[in-house]
């Protein structure tokens, strides 16, 4: 009977080989796939340029600007041209033979706010005005405050053509703080404000992780003993098991009140919830791992230590740690890695608001966060889905960095322990 | 050699039921006669689901299948031609009509106003304001905005709120809710102030009214709980607050209501044009009623 089984194993052998390296191939396969997708959705957006045209205008210094509203190049140049016509109201019309877009008006009877209607009305533009008090007050690019306002047009020699801009700059996407993507006539891409989001929420997780984790990882590891070792082990583990819908929701139903009733907030949902939440979402990982990396610290290290008169803290801090640190450094971030890329817990327990946090208790807003709560209505194939994949980008040469630094940190305590 | 074959068998067997899988999920939403499929906004996914759940108990045969999403992820589906109708409770974009067109054989897109959706402003109960202006909506929500402590609104100095911050609600900026807000609150020229919590669904900006005393945030009027208050609206400063009523939506002098809107591709046929008939006619509409909308009427 055994023999037979043995004989039914060895014929299988192939088999069981074959579909082995299948789930490797098919494993690689499938993360560069993923990684073409998220690269071809996103990068078009860096070749990407929307045609802008500026007419200067007399009255209380207007400043129109004309935005296509598709990114073709029909406008590539076209040339703006006012034309008087006296009793009839503003036309827009635009001759993609000629390259012109002709602006018709009613010399000192219409106004910049009628140009900027026919230009709403004409569904290949979209055309916005800023009026400003004082010439001064013009400022050179971007950043301006939008209001309604009159100021009759006297086309002056400042009308240039359509010109290309890129939709997607880099400084602006670093250095922007405006996360504006559905604007109507100026979208902004700027994620400043979701990255620092991301960074102040992933700090204050391992501010309150790494103490804790590593303090758990310790006294898991060297001052326990037997079941109750086993135990602490088991509970720790199931914490990681928790979804982040529910580390959501406990920040939600269960932190927030109690931020509300300790603090001055206006909103128990913020910075500190989102990062108590975090922490506790990594520290299980800081604890597995950072277990693993002092019980690979030889016995003998202890048993040499305690044999000199040291006490079980000194064993700790002057042995353990050195001895373990690149394994411990590992621990650590890998929990950053967690804190960085958690979605749903962060996007419910953060507040989810664009500001840059002045205070613990101000809501922030991060990337991954963002990804989720718009993708799934930005329309497809669009700048601001694009816009999302390119952060998904960003989060994964992120995640890359963080991995490969832990990496290196674990491949340094084998090296050691080879030597 | 048996063993590569039986191997071979089992990967073939596999990809027949995946294609089969495929096949099914398309031949089942495609409108084939018996089964409509209806997908989109958020905001209207409720009453969605009351006129399907209604449409079933008096004609069994029909399924009809609601999944929510979001308007443009139900635009989207229709474009893909996954779904038969697309519930939104935003206009198409330029590219989204463009693209119906290039995937459906210069076929449009149609709009089909089903009901109005009248936007509440929402506060906690025991908050003491009872009614704010648009204005007033306006400098707390905008761009620049100059009101940012309750007591600026009127709140009484022994309230809980006075001198408080007033938290923001609103909804995430892809959403239909959010840039009709804009639109009617703030005008086409001014971006919302940094700072407004980016809530993801109409349920989410009420719940986080209930659990924040100083919050204040606009949500579909049918979203209203026990934790709640909605506020009367006055249209400009100064002039009377109106109530949000299911009257006043109706007669058109709740300032901010805006339509919600069913698309199909070309004029609906067979069992999508029973369907939308029967949503627009009387039985239908008093669903709309009934979840807290504002019906068609003779507006």
């Amino acid at each position: 009977m055994r023999r037979l089984l043995q004989i039914g194993m060895d014929r299988a052998e192939p088999a069981v080989e074959w579909t082995i390296r299948l789930c490797g191939w098919s494993a690689i396969l499938f993360v560069f796939a993923i990684f073409v997708f998220v690269f071809s959705e996103g990068v078009p957006i860096f070749f990407g340029t929307e045609q802008i045209a500026k007419v200067a205008s007399d009255g209380p210094y207007n400043d129109l600007v004309f935005r296509a509203a598709s990114s073709t190049d029909e406008f590539d140049g076209a040339e703006i041209v006012f034309r008087k016509r006296p009793g009839e109201p503003v036309g827009l019309t635009h001759d993609a033979a000629g390259g012109k877009v002709t602006i018709d008006y009613d010399p000192g009877v219409s106004t910049a706010q009628d140009v900027v209607a026919a230009a709403e009305a004409n569904e290949k533009f979209t055309a916005s005005m800023t009026v400003f008090a004082d010439p001064a007050d013009v400022p050179a690019e971007g950043g301006k405050p939008r209001n309604d306002g009159g100021g009759l047009i006297a086309p002056n020699e400042d009308v240039t053509a359509m010109t290309p801009k890129p939709i997607l700059s880099l400084g602006d996407f670093f250095g922007s703080k405006h996360w504006r993507p559905t604007s109507y006539y100026n979208p902004q891409y700027g994620i400043l404000t979701l990255l620092i989001g991301t960074a102040s929420v992933t700090v204050l997780a391992m501010v309150l992780a790494v103490p804790l984790g590593l303090g758990a990882a310790v006294y898991v590891s060297e001052f326990c003993n037997g079941k109750w070792k086993e135990t602490l082990k088991v509970v720790i583990e199931l914490l990681a098991a928790i979804p982040s819908v529910v580390w959501g929701f406990v920040g939600i139903m269960v932190l927030s009140p109690i931020i509300l009733s300790l603090t001055n907030a206006s909103s128990g949902i913020n910075l500190l919830n989102g990062g108590i939440i975090l922490a506790l979402m990594s520290v299980p990982i800081i604890v597995s791992v950072g277990e693993d990396a002092l019980k690979a610290v030889p016995d003998s290290y202890r048993e040499a230590a305690i044999s000199m008169g040291a006490n079980r803290w000194e064993v700790v801090y002057r042995v353990l740690f050195p001895a373990a640190k690149n394994g411990l450094l590992a621990a650590v971030l890998l929990g950053v890695g967690r804190a960085i890329g958690e979605t749903m817990a962060v996007l419910m327990a953060t507040g989810h608001a664009d500001i840059i946090p002045h205070s613990l208790v101000d809501p922030v807003c991060t990337l991954t966060a963002t990804i989720a709560a718009e993708l799934g209505e930005a329309p497809k194939g669009g700048d601001h889905y694009r816009v999302l994949f390119v952060i998904g980008i960003l989060l994964f040469v992120i995640a890359m960095f963080v991995n490969l630094v832990a990496d290196l940190a674990v491949k340094g305590i084998r090296g050691k322990q080879n030597a | 050699m048996s063993c590569k074959m039986w191997l071979g068998s089992i990967g073939v067997g596999m990809l027949s039921v995946v294609l089969a899988g495929c096949g099914g999920g398309q031949g089942g939403s495609g409108g084939d006669g018996s089964g409509i499929s209806v997908e989109g906004s958020d905001t209207m996914v409720n009453l969605a689901q009351a006129w399907a759940e209604e449409y079933e108990s008096r004609r069994p045969e029909v399924k009809v299948e609601v999944q929510g999403g979001g308007s443009g992820i139900g635009i989207a589906s229709l474009i893909d031609g996954v779904c038969d109708m697309a519930n939104a409770s935003r206009e198409m974009k330029a590219e989204e009509k463009e693209l119906v067109k290039e995937n459906h054989e210069g076929k449009e897109a149609l709009m089909h106003v089903v009901g109005y959706d009248a936007l509440a402003i929402y506060v906690q109960k025991d908050n003491p304001l009872d009614s704010i202006s648009i204005e007033q909506l306006a400098e707390i929500y905008g761009d620049g905005a100059t009101i940012t402590t309750w007591s600026q609104l009127g709140v009484s100095d022994d309230s809980p709120l006075a001198g408080k911050e007033i938290a923001a609600v609103g909804r995430q900026n892809s959403s239909g809710t959010y840039a009709y807000f804009r639109e009617a609150v703030l005008g086409k020229n001014r971006e919302f102030r940094a700072g407004v919590a980016k809530m993801s669904g109409s349920k989410d900006v009420v719940a986080n009214i209930t659990k924040t005393p100083g919050a204040i945030g606009y949500s579909g009027m049918g979203y209203v709980t026990d934790g709640v208050k909605m506020l009367a609206i006055s249209p400009k400063k100064g002039e009377p607050a109106v109530a949000p009523t299911l009257e006043n939506a109706m007669n058109a002098t709740y300032p901010i209501t805006r339509p919600l809107m069913i698309y199909t591709i070309g004029e609906p046929e067979g069992e999508v044009k029973a369907y939308l008939d029967w949503i627009l006619s009387e039985d239908g509409q008093k669903i709309v009623v009934d979840k807290g909308y504002v019906p068609l009427g003779d507006k």
